[in-house]
């Protein structure tokens, strides 16, 4: 009888403050039956190794600082060399301006949430993604 | 896409010392105990014994940042560390909210230590099923140490007894802990206090928990339980706990103690082994539906016939067991 | 405040009339205010208690509830401070310049993530956000490029920095004006200094304890004011605004202001100064949220309840040190990524209710500023929208014009008494040092949040284009970026810096600092020293690190 849980690591890539939407994004995922490990300011070696530690299904990065396409490239690029990137689904969320969406998703993000997101879509999505 | 896992592939690279394979590894026991079998055959010929502790305490006293700190002391000396940080599955939901491994950032990039965050997963106690098999992992790993540390709430305390050999219990100044664990009975499972936090006070709460350990049976083994203070934010006087620690081992190792604690670590694992295999049976044989019309039935009937319907309930239980038993 | 017998009489008539209209049909929602406080449909003199001298009065006298300029903006604006800060130094002064032009009359530097937390660029792990948020101000250097060709005896200047780096960010601002042929006695300006703002308002990377941060805070303040080396600048801007932003609502935004900074006082008052040596230059710097009349009935209750605690707590006798002298800035989380040009409206209706209620300076957020740093555009109708009430409305024909509203009257009273009993809640916990760190303003951060969101979802609380009248996020603006070449550009001034300074000399002068970290002494001197020996704010930063070690914050989720 698997006890299968869907298991999430939720990283602030760098150093800027702006916590709220990861912890309100971690939140709904955790209520929404996920396990949500909660990584907090994590360099991009940081991700990559409690990624691989914890072995998670999902990465979500919260990025608020405009830095968006420079750290998510680090990340897959990482992963990328640590040979897991294609166990691990990547969405990112935060200050992410619209044009900038394609761009993320060529590099390999699967989705990308910016401002006025609803967190129901973000639950959703992983779901049909990781248990499908 | 859920991962799919190749056991025998997972095995060979675990034994090449590749921490991606025992992150694997921990997922598919976690998930499938029934494969552990398979998986723990693998490594039948390994004699290798980490030295297991345990560190508990009220949620905030600063446990996972005081595990940082020790893990920190431990791997200047040179020694292998496996982690298991555990908190609570919420009951509502099925999620958790595994917060302690953002206070450990600072040691996670180490070759010689991995950290696994583990849900209870609504497991009896608090305490994840899956900590001993982790456990066992860790010493086919390699690991000279491995820490548990788990939130003491209920009974979880007393479960980190029966698997580490040197438990640690954490308090912090101002919260009336002091008094709380007297009522709990914590007195008796610490093998090391100590005070974190030492820059909010904390010399009462200190002397308060000599005094209990004076007038408790805590020194029967021929150890008396030291207290120490810390505060793991600067780092101050966590020398002395880990100093704590370690000769809190060679008490143990020397008094040949370890052996009950061994004991104690199997006899628990096989009895909650059965309990879940009898746990099983039992969910198997409780119907849902049943239990729901039956509550219906009682709102609508009278609260005061329930135990009948209990009653009702177990005969049709004890029979199918007996039919099980035939089987 | 009115005669008892004309009173009686209003009652009956008011009876008279609830009677009749008691089946007035009223749409099905909610009437409270932003805080939850329930509004009635309609206010009369009965509303109105206490005595009019004592409560309302003259605007420039005590309690100061009409203003604290007898003229008000009769006699000067508002100060119109926009938030610069973006790329390099260079690029941020000719933002500077280009406002100037157009009528600024403030300025202000919001720094980048590395300035915030003290991490120089030269660290991998930040690197990818220098300028991207804000101002990098890593070295002295920085400064004079910042501030070059600026009259900064004249016009007066915000640095946007915490305690963690005010200290070394400041210091090297007023070691380039000395050097410039300033006297720092004529400079005027403002540092933030806000403990709060890195503690609640975001989540601070690699800081020190709060009372750590709380003692830096207080360094600061001492060393400028009661000290007299810097006695014009304002040390300290307690920014409610900043937490406000994270959810909690007026009341809680005024309660924190105040509980911290009486804890400020105190820590002054037990090195031995007197409330009066300081508590003039005292600043604090508010939000315009989106409820029209609670932000301003906040703005006079703001101002009562200052003078009070000035007089009751500290037995302050003269009225200058009663002031409550604030900035506004209108609220950033009330604009929407989606259709951004209504942000302008909303802007401007934000910006008259700081105007109406007295403020001393405002800055106007730019409509792009949902989702990047303003663009040139969007900053200059930032900077229009304040020019339109000023220039064109006629509301600073008189002051205070609202006093003697009903409805105002008593809303400024219940805003009143509600904070003052939550800063009873905060005091209950400890000194501001000890909420933050028992985890108790986080818990309280995170309740108001979450209450915020639920309104949200419900649609209690409206946002245009999000939850009503719904428009896709991709119809977005243009998207200002930043200088992608400014990582480059500050490693370089780094490099430049550190290659003609005296290490060995620094090495002598850092070893001081950490001596006095240790002895609880006020680091501003040695800094001062520090930072005109070319330290950078990251150098100094790892020093509070390694004496005080890095501090987590609780994690309320």
């Amino acid at each position: 009888m698997p006890d299968k849980k869907i298991r999430v690591l939720m990283s602030k890539p760098g150093i800027d403050g702006h916590w709220r939407g990861g912890i309100v994004v971690s939140r709904a995922l955790r209520d929404a039956g996920m396990e949500l490990i909660f990584g907090g300011f994590q360099n991009i070696k940081e991700i990559v190794e409690s990624a691989i530690h914890e072995d998670v299904d999902v990465i979500g990065l919260s990025i608020h600082s405009g830095a968006h396409l420079t750290y998510t490239q680090q990340v897959i690029d990482l992963l990328k060399e640590r040979g897991v990137l294609d166990d691990i689904l990547i969405i990112v969320g935060g200050v992410i301006p619209a044009q900038d969406f394609p761009k993320l998703k060529e590099i390999g993000v699967a989705n990308v949430y910016g401002p006025g997101s609803l967190v129901s879509d973000i639950v959703e999505f992983i779901k049909e993604r990781i248990t499908k | 896409m859920p991962k799919k896992y190749d056991i025998e592939q997972l095995v060979q690279k675990f034994k090449d010392g590749d921490k991606i394979a025992l992150a694997r590894l921990i997922t598919l026991i976690e998930n499938e105990p029934e494969k552990a079998t398979e998986v723990f055959k693998n490594f039948q010929e390994s004699n290798h014994e980490s030295y297991i502790i345990g560190i508990t305490g009220s949620p905030g006293v600063g446990k996972s940042t005081l595990t940082k700190s020790i893990t920190k002391l431990l791997l200047e000396q040179g020694k292998k560390i496996g982690i298991i940080s555990v908190d609570p599955t919420s009951p509502f939901s099925g999620g958790a909210f595994l917060g302690d491994r953002v206070r450990m950032t600072e040691i996670s990039l180490h070759p010689n230590v991995f950290i696994r965050s583990l849900a209870s997963r609504g497991y009896r106690g608090g305490i994840s099923r899956a900590v001993l098999d982790i456990t066992l992992l860790y010493e086919a790993f390699g690991m000279d140490f491995i820490i548990i540390e788990t939130v003491g709430v209920g009974q979880s305390e007393f479960e980190v007894y029966n698997l580490a050999y040197t438990v640690i219990v954490v308090l912090v100044p101002g919260y009336g802990d002091a008094i709380q664990m007297q009522k709990a009975g914590i007195i008796e499972i610490g093998d090391v206090y100590d005070v974190n936090k030492k820059d909010l006070g904390g010399e009462d709460v200190a002397a308060h928990i000599d005094m209990m350990l004076d007038d408790s049976s805590a020194t029967q083994s021929g150890w008396r339980p030291p207290v120490a203070m810390t505060n793991s934010i600067t780092g101050e006087g966590v020398d002395e706990l880990v100093g704590h620690i370690l000769d809190h081992k060679e008490h143990m190792e020397l008094s040949e103690l370890i052996e009950e604690r061994k004991k104690n670590r199997f006899a628990y694992k096989i009895r909650e082994l059965l309990y879940y295999r009898i746990d099983r049976i039992l969910e198997s044989l409780i119907n849902k539906n049943e239990i729901e019309q039956l509550s219906a039935s009682i709102i609508r009937d009278g609260k005061f016939k329930i135990y009948d319907a209990v009653h009702d309930i177990f005969s049709n239980v004890k029979f199918e067991m007996k039919k099980k038993d035939s089987d | 405040m009115f005669d008892e017998e004309y009173l009686k009489k209003i009652r009956e008539k008011k009876e008279d009339w609830d009677k009749n209209f008691e089946n007035a049909k009223e749409r099905n929602v909610k009437f409270v205010t932003d805080s939850d406080i329930p509004i009635r449909r309609l206010y009369t003199p009965l509303d109105v208690k206490g005595d009019f001298l004592e409560k309302v009065n003259f605007p420039g006298v005590p309690p100061y509830t009409r203003g604290i300029y007898p003229t008000m903006y009769r006699g000067r604006v508002w100060t119109m401070r926009l938030f610069s800060g973006h790329g390099t130094p260079e690029e941020t002064n000719k933002r500077w310049k280009f406002l100037y032009e157009n009528g600024e009359t403030g300025f202000s530097a919001a720094v980048d993530a590395l300035t915030f937390n003290g991490i120089d660029p030269t660290n991998p792990d930040g690197a990818p956000e220098v300028g991207t948020s804000g101002v990098p101000l890593y070295c002295i250097d920085s400064l004079f490029a910042l501030t070059e060709d600026i009259p900064i005896d004249k016009v007066s200047v915000a640095l946007v920095v915490e305690p963690f780096t005010s200290a070394p960010v400041c210091a090297m601002y007023f070691n380039m004006a000395k050097m410039r042929g300033y006297d720092l006695k004529s400079l005027i300006g403002t540092t933030q200094n806000d403990i709060l703002t890195m503690t609640v308002g975001y989540i601070p990377y690699k800081n020190v304890a709060p009372n750590h941060l709380l003692r830096l805070a207080c360094d600061f303040i001492e060393w400028t004011v009661p000290m007299k080396n810097v006695p014009q600048w304002h040390p300290i801007n307690f920014t409610g605004y900043n937490y406000r932003e994270g959810g909690i609502d007026a009341v809680q935004e005024l309660a924190f202001v105040f509980a911290s900074a009486c804890s400020h006082i105190d820590n002054l008052v037990e090195r031995g100064w007197k409330a009066e040596d300081f508590v003039n230059r005292l600043a604090f710097h508010l939000a315009a949220h989106k409820d029209f009349f609670e932000e301003i009935a906040k703005y006079r209750a703001a101002r009562r309840i200052w003078a009070t605690l000035m007089k009751d707590r500290y037995n302050i006798q003269d009225p200058k040190s009663m002031e409550f002298r604030f900035h506004v800035q209108t609220a950033g989380s009330s604009l929407t990524a989606q259709t951004p040009k209504v942000n302008i409206i909303r802007t401007a209706i934000q910006a008259l209710e700081a105007n109406l209620g007295g403020c001393q300076s405002l800055h106007t957020n730019s409509y792009d500023e949902a989702i990047c740093l303003p663009s040139e555009e969007a900053a200059l109708i930032a900077l229009r929208t304040q020019q339109v009430i000023s220039e064109e409305t006629r509301i600073t024909n008189t002051v205070d014009p609202l006093a003697g509203s009903y409805f105002i009257e008593w809303l400024t009273d219940e805003v009143e008494n509600r904070v003052m009993k939550y800063i009873d809640k905060i005091e209950k916990v400890g000194s501001i040092d000890k909420a933050l760190s028992t985890g108790f303003l986080y818990k309280e951060m995170r309740d108001a949040f979450h209450k915020r969101r639920a309104r949200i979802e419900k649609g209690e609380e409206i946002f245009l284009g999000v939850n009503k009248y719904p428009e896709p996020y991709d119809t977005c603006t243009d998207v200002f970026r930043t200088n992608e070449s400014a990582i480059q550009i500050e490693v370089d001034r780094i490099k430049k810096l550190k290659a003609r300074r005296d290490n060995a000399k620094l090495e002598n002068i850092l070893d001081k600092l950490r001596n006095m970290c240790e002895k609880e002494e006020n680091v501003m001197p040695i800094i001062m020293e520090a930072t005109k020996e070319g330290a950078t704010v990251g150098e100094i930063c790892d020093i509070y690190r390694e004496i005080w070690g890095i501090w987590e914050p609780p994690l309320a989720i």
